[in-house]
């Protein structure tokens, strides 16, 4: 029979050298990057989160070891979250990854913002206007 | 239920009824022999209908007969039958009306000295020219609304009348019908009159079926009034179906759907012509067709294990399989070698290529190779023996036992069926998937950044076109085909999917991610049996609306993860987000839950809800909706929280504004529990994506179970 301590170890050995052993400790953030490749009319995408693309549809045999797509490898591979990444916010990872800075708070600013009710407002009446103008200038200065 | 009956009328109980009673349906009273009552409120006076709802205690010899007057001027009579159903008297209408129910004999129960006649459940008055529903008249039992679709039970023949105001709707009417008979042996016959204006074959299960009121002739130019529409089905429920129910069960029907869409009318009728040629279904029985396998891997044959290396036989979400300890032994026998190459399904708990498994036949090494992370085929070519093979399995190391506390075994590998075959094309292409993904699992432990390994899963873009526009409320349709530039009528199909050369052939999985309905890509056949004929599977989204015969029998079998996103469950929250399109969908899902069951389960059908504000109503309904449709789960996906949701538009009489849409942290935590409740109750498997950092994503059956 096992027995429990109150440390949540067994006679059998401990649940954290248990994840040690079967890899579980050395995983990314993401394998994505690694395993899956997205060959897309809008463009190549590293993962389906991915918030824009990295290529053109026609350079799919080219985009896979891209510049673009080894950094954001070679980010992963340090334990971090790439520019690229930090870009894509619909993605669950970011999320968890920038939830986790929230909490710390570090970065409360990098949450998706919400505009102010005038400014909605405003840019109903111009159909939607302001809105791409500020989105196209703040790309530009990114 | 008082479908169809006036509302707002007064009832005053005079002579002959005793005290109100309750049972298991709702409340009732005893008559004697006879009985008063007066109805008030029923405003001018005119012609229409009086419907008694009752019946006797079950230990009653014979059935009496009841007469029934209205202000003194008799309106019909009938035999009282055992079970509580309505019967219906045409009767001219004043207010007040004075009504006497009289029956011919009385009789008496041991312990109760009261002279009993007929338990009376409600008495309603029905104006043909005021009523929208329709009514009830004889021959159906008690609405029930434990199913998708509220409905009552019908005995061989029934009568329904339909007011006037809903003729007005429309010449056609959708109509469902629960079969329990196999499809075929029941036929239901629909007259208007002494006119029949359909027979109809009827599918086993749930259907939906579509009425021409008019009988196929052209309508009438004048003014359409009220109608009794008679329904006959020539063969009772088999008789082991609801052995327990003592009532005589014909079919189960839904509620009356008054339209004026010839579209869907013909789009419904087409389904079921197109279906015809579906059938004889291979393993019916009872209606229910048996699945049949549809390859190789769902004929689920036992491991020939030998010796004691083995644990029981088990059953994962990816099939029946046996726990091996470090070693194991399998004998074949030559006539269960049917091909000189074998693959096994092997998962391994190690995620960073540490266990390594040996196979020896005989002595001699077969193959050595380090397993990958979870569930993998293995192939291997087999020595040429005569008689019996015996493979010994070999791991080089147990699963730490702290990863599975609760379970004391010595846990090494599991084993899923075995497969043969003697495809050598098969081989190639096995043997190249499976070394590519050990070489892109090496690279990824080293961190590599240039790749000689090649992707296992393939998002694709099968097509760019979409069947409803305007697109739904909250999809980015403009934005993307905007960023689809010039490839925005490219071509992607087979040959494209061929032409991506290594990034084809060493995927597992392929995923359409595509803004537009790949149901509707003309060369889906051929799309699916490249994939079929390759191994391996493909996720599919599509919004439902793109059911066909054709795309439901090119779906039927194949290796096909299907998600149906239709993120309501009702006709008016569907308008909301969509269009007017519902009763079409049903009807496809209808189709499509036969296709799987002959596709022996295939394809794999995800119903996907997004919660918003605009459909959070309709969550219990969807669990009834995925039970209905036998959906193997349904999956719970969030609104995405875009940066820059500009998006307000009305819709179906709503305003739907994006960002108000977005439900909070609260309220999407209460869904989810809610959502555990209704998996327990309704049976259904539910997969949440709630993996936000923000939603707790565990099992939600688990977290309403922790509620409790």
């Amino acid at each position: 029979m096992t027995s429990r301590n109150c440390a949540g170890d067994t006679d059998r050995g401990t649940e954290a050298q248990a994840a040690e052993d079967l890899g579980l400790t050395r995983e990314y953030l993401c394998r994505e990057p690694w395993e899956s490749y997205y060959i897309l009319r809008r463009g190549i995408l590293p993962c389906c989160h991915g918030a824009k693309p990295i290529a053109p549809m026609s350079e799919w045999a080219t985009a896979w070891n891209s510049p673009a797509l080894q950094e954001i490898r070679s980010f992963l591979a340090k334990g971090k979250l790439s520019p690229y990444c930090l870009e894509s916010t619909g993605c669950p990872v970011v999320q968890r990854h920038l939830e986790a800075l929230r909490q710390k708070a570090w970065i409360p600013q990098l949450q998706p913002s919400t505009r102010p009710r005038w400014a909605r407002v405003v840019n109903r009446l111009f159909d939607g206007a302001p809105a791409r103008i500020y989105r196209r200038l703040t790309r530009t200065r990114r | 239920m008082n479908r169809g009956a006036a509302t707002g009328l007064l009832l005053e109980y005079g002579e002959g009824w005793y005290a109100v009673e309750q049972d298991g349906t709702g409340p009732f009273r005893w008559m004697g022999r006879e009985a008063r009552c007066r109805l008030k409120g029923l405003g001018s006076s005119r012609s229409g209908w009086l419907r008694i709802t009752g019946g006797l205690w079950r230990a009653c010899a014979s059935a009496p007969v009841l007469s029934v007057s209205a202000n003194g001027a008799p309106a019909g009579h009938t035999a009282i039958s055992l079970d509580v159903a309505h019967r219906v008297f045409p009767i001219e209408i004043t207010d007040p009306l004075e009504i006497t129910l009289t029956l011919d004999r009385t009789f008496s129960v041991p312990g109760d000295l009261r002279a009993l006649g007929m338990m009376v459940r409600a008495i309603d008055v029905f104006l043909p020219e005021d009523a929208t529903e329709p009514l009830d008249a004889e021959g159906w039992y008690e609405w029930e609304r434990h199913e998708y679709f509220p409905f009552r039970w019908m005995g061989r023949d029934a009568r329904l009348i339909v007011p006037s105001r809903l003729r007005r709707r429309g010449r056609f009417a959708g109509l469902p019908v629960l079969a329990p008979g196999e499809t075929g042996h029941q036929i239901l016959t629909v007259s208007n009159e002494d006119q029949v204006i359909a027979r109809l074959p009827l599918r086993n299960g749930w259907h939906i079926y579509d009425l021409d009121l008019a009988g196929g002739e052209s309508a009438a130019a004048d003014e359409p009034g009220p109608v009794v529409l008679s329904f006959g089905v020539d063969h009772l429920a088999p008789s082991d179906w609801r052995a327990t129910d003592p009532r005589e069960l014909g079919i189960a029907v839904g509620e009356l759907d008054v339209h004026d869409d010839r579209r869907r009318h013909d789009y419904v009728c087409r389904f079921h012509r197109d279906a015809e040629s579906d059938r004889p279904v291979d393993g019916a029985v009872g209606g229910a067709a048996v699945p049949a396998p549809a390859s190789e891997a769902d004929e689920f044959r036992d491991l020939p294990i030998d010796g004691d290396g083995w644990y029981g036989l088990e059953t994962g979400e990816e099939g029946p399989f046996r726990w091996m300890r470090l070693e194991g032994r399998l004998r074949i026998a030559p006539r269960a070698r049917r091909g000189r190459f074998c693959v096994i399904p092997i998962f391994t708990a190690f995620r960073d290529l540490s266990q390594e498994l040996t196979i020896l036949a005989d002595g001699l090494v077969l193959a050595a190779f380090p397993l990958m992370k979870g569930w993998n085929k293995y192939t291997l070519a087999l020595p040429d023996v005569s008689g019996d093979l015996v493979l010994t399995l070999r791991v080089d190391k147990l699963t730490p036992a702290a990863s599975h506390p609760i379970d004391l075994r010595d846990l090494g590998i599991r084993v899923g069926a075995l497969a043969f075959h003697d495809d050598d094309a098969r081989q190639e292409r096995e043997l190249f998937i499976q070394e590519n993904l050990a070489r892109s699992q090496r690279e990824l432990q080293e961190g590599a950044t240039v790749l000689t390994s090649f992707p296992s899963s393939l998002g694709v873009d099968l097509y760019g076109k979409c069947n409803i526009s305007p697109a739904c409320v909250y999809c980015l349709w403009d934005r993307m085909k905007d960023l689809e530039g010039a490839n925005v009528n490219a071509v992607i199909d087979d040959r494209t999917l061929e032409s991506y050369g290594p990034f084809f052939s060493s995927v597992l999985t392929l995923v359409n991610c595509s803004f537009g309905e790949p149901l509707l890509h003309p060369r889906l056949e051929q799309i699916l049996d490249l994939i079929e004929r390759h191994g391996k599977t493909v996720e599919l989204s599509s919004n439902g609306q793109a059911f066909t015969a054709r795309t439901v029998r090119a779906l039927s079998g194949r290796p096909v993860h299907l998600y149906v996103s239709l993120d309501a469950a009702s006709a008016e929250t569907y308008a909301r987000l969509r269009n007017e399109q519902w009763d079409e969908i049903l009807s496809g899902l209808l189709f499509l839950r036969e296709a799987r069951r002959r596709g022996g389960g295939r394809p794999l059908l995800n119903m996907v809800f997004m919660p918003m504000r605009a459909n959070r109503q309709d969550l219990e309904a969807y669990f009834k909706l995925c039970r209905l449709v036998e959906a193997d789960a349904l999956v719970l996906r969030p609104l995405l929280r875009l940066e820059d949701p500009d998006i307000v538009t009305e819709r179906g009489g709503y305003r739907f504004d994006y960002e108000r849409e977005l439900l909070g942290r609260d309220e999407l935590e209460t869904i989810l529990v809610d959502a555990g409740r209704f998996a327990e109750q309704y049976d259904v498997n539910v997969r949440s994506q709630f993996d936000f950092g923000k939603i707790d994503p565990q099992n939600v059956r688990a977290r309403w179970r922790a509620t409790q």
